[in-house]
């Protein structure tokens, strides 16, 4: 069976604002990244701000094109393609952001922007209103709402919104970034169910971004643990939580305050450092500054993802 | 052994008045604070905490109408004159921010920042200021060459180190912490929170913290009050709390904060606009009743717990 999107060492580089014609700085977003995603699945991502997991994201979806590397959609090299074609494909690979506000056009009403994805994609209006009506009960958003302005909304009805639009032209594919990180807990569990549903009934893929590790490991299957822009453990997702082996993995998830269980947490797991520059890499491994089992290997080469045990986990570390 | 009350909070009401009405922000608060003890208040957006934290020590804009008593240490300090009042607010009651970078000045250096607190509150030389900004650094464990750092060349989480030393310089007996580690990083908040406990047993200061986040009350708080639409709809301590809480709201929101993907609280929450004749949660509470719509429920307290639902009686 092929895969619904099958992404190939993927590289993101930039160039450094201080680079300068003698000396060239690149700051290098995301290594050498590669991963693929089934219908029906949900693969998560996570890490800290910084490490790249957005503009994979980004790369997944076609927004941004990869310095190097290739992302495969249904037979289709997206890197490859002229812009006429990629936006062909626009409407079957949906983004669904962090900000609703900003993806939302302020001076649009509620209906405009939802009509708006119809209007581009040349779709006639009859269809376009009945699959309106459609999908805005299905996000559970009354026609009350259809004369308002995007300010005149709650933020949790912005978010469905966004959910709306990134549905309305029947996708394949969904990267959801921080889709509910803005909003209170009530308004997120709304929001991940839809995210669910949708999954569910649609068969889409669906990449979830986020650095909300508690709710990675309740929405996705597959999950991927990222720093400084390459990939340090990737497995399924109960498997990875149950049994972190990379030292990143075991700081990240032992960082997470939960409500389970009496105990209180702080003070158990050594945790150090800070989030890394992605200006200043260190050599060997990105993560052994602020690694507490960090040898001499570590500081000198740097480690590539190995498979371990018999299930399908890689992690990337001298020190297994 | 009986605790010590450090901050007293009876009938507080807030209001403030605008061009298009009135919005209740708070509705008749109580609530204390032991000496040493961390007590969260934790709620929604929008459902007045910020609010009631920035009450205590008057940092609300001008249109806001106050009612009600605050003792701080049995003395009356919501009848002092501004003046006498800044004399409490940095050196008894300090306050740190969720965005440290709004709170601190931007083209000044941060060791300069935190000197500058130390001498607006005692009157002592640039020299000793500088000695204590430096012990303040060390204790928040910023490296001393970072005395003369400009803000921006520090990272969130630096910054919001910056932001803990500038509120400790003058060793407050009460530290309010207002979503001190919304904007951060987990690992970064796990580091935040370890600083702020580890300050806290120094100093045995009593730290008031308002945050929406269950992971963060669970493991900081000693006593938990949870709020909704200006209401303060439950007071426990944190073993019962979390064993067992008592209020409608509290109920639901433990079980969405604990499995997101099967329960939703339905409805949304409600605009402080509106004066309301019955429970404000009424609306979308699963065990309201007929009387919830008429009747305001009240204050039922028995030992530590206090409730504020006409069906639930603590016990």
């Amino acid at each position: 069976m092929s895969y619904l999107i099958e992404a190939k060492h993927l590289s993101k580089v930039f160039k450094d604002k201080e680079s300068t014609v003698f000396k060239k700085k690149e700051i290098i977003a995301v290594d050498d990244v590669s991963l693929t995603i089934n219908r029906g699945e949900s693969v998560g991502i996570v890490g800290e701000s910084g490490c790249g997991k957005s503009m994979l994201g980004k790369m997944l979806v076609g927004l941004t094109l990869p310095t190097k590397g290739s992302v495969n959609y249904d037979g289709n090299e997206i890197s490859k393609l002229p812009y006429s074609e990629i936006k062909k494909l626009r409407p079957r690979l949906q983004p669904i952001f962090q900000d609703a506000d900003s993806t939302l056009n302020p001076k649009f009403t509620v209906k405009k922007l939802i009509e708006e994805p119809f209007v581009i994609n040349d779709i006639s209006k009859s269809d376009a209103n009945q699959r309106i009506d459609e999908l805005l009960s299905y996000v559970n958003l009354g026609k009350e709402l259809y004369g308002r302005y995007p300010h005149e909304i709650s933020g949790g009805q912005r978010q469905r919104l966004g959910l709306a639009r990134a549905l309305s032209l029947k996708p394949d594919f969904i990267v959801a970034d921080e889709p509910a990180a803005s909003l209170d807990s009530s308004v997120q569990a709304q929001i991940l169910q839809l995210l669910n549903q949708m999954k569910s009934n649609h068969g889409l893929g669906l990449v979830y971004v986020s650095h909300n590790l508690r709710i990675v490991s309740m929405m996705t299957e597959k999950v991927n643990v990222m720093y400084l822009g390459s990939f340090v453990e990737t497995g399924d997702t109960q498997d990875v939580f149950d049994n972190p082996v990379h030292p990143y993995t075991k700081m990240l998830i032992g960082s997470v305050l939960t409500i389970d269980g009496d105990k209180r947490k702080l003070g158990k797991t050594k945790v150090f450092g800070e989030p890394p520059d992605p200006k200043n890499r260190a050599t060997g491994c990105a993560f052994h500054p602020r690694c507490d089992c960090c040898t001499q290997i570590c500081k000198e080469e740097r480690p590539i993802l190995k498979k371990v045990g018999d299930k399908n986990r890689f992690v990337a570390c001298h020190n297994m | 052994m009986k605790k010590e009350k450090l901050l007293e909070v009876e009938q507080l009401n807030i209001k403030f008045t605008t061009s298009i009405g009135d919005v209740n922000v708070s509705d008749n608060i109580n609530f204390t604070l032991n000496k040493g003890e961390t007590f969260c208040i934790v709620g929604e957006s929008g459902c007045g905490k910020s609010v009631v934290a920035l009450s205590l020590t008057r940092l609300l804009p001008e249109n806001a109408v106050i009612n009600g008593s605050v003792k701080f240490e049995g003395f009356t300090i919501s009848d002092l004159d501004d003046k006498e009042f800044a004399k409490i607010r940095g050196q008894k009651i300090a306050t740190i921010f969720e965005q440290p970078m709004s709170c601190i000045n931007p083209v000044m250096r941060i060791g300069e920042q935190i000197a500058e607190t130390y001498r607006a509150n005692f009157k002592c030389s640039k020299k000793e200021a500088k000695l204590q900004a430096l012990k303040k650094l060390e204790e928040v464990k910023l490296p001393a060459n970072r005395y003369n750092a400009y803000p921006h060349e520090l990272s969130g989480g630096m910054q919001q180190r910056v932001m803990i030393a500038i509120a400790l310089a003058c060793n407050p007996q009460l530290l309010i912490a207002d979503e001190p580690t919304t904007s951060l990083d987990v690992t970064v908040q796990y580091q935040i929170l370890e600083l702020l406990q580890e300050l806290k047993e120094k100093y045995h200061m009593t730290i008031l913290m308002i945050t929406h986040d269950m992971g963060v009350v669970h493991d900081m708080a000693d006593r938990i009050g949870v709020m909704y639409a200006g209401n303060m709809m439950e007071i426990a301590e944190r073993d019962a709390f979390f064993k067992q809480p008592l209020h409608p709201y509290a109920q639901e929101l433990l079980n969405v904060v604990k499995d997101p993907c099967h329960y939703t609280i339905p409805g949304t929450v409600p605009n402080l606009m509106e004066i309301f004749s019955g429970c404000p949660f009424e609306p979308r509470c699963q065990k309201a009743t007929e009387m919830c719509k008429t009747y305001k429920p009240e204050n039922s307290v028995r030992d530590e717990r206090m409730v504020r639902c006409l069906n639930v009686i603590p016990n």
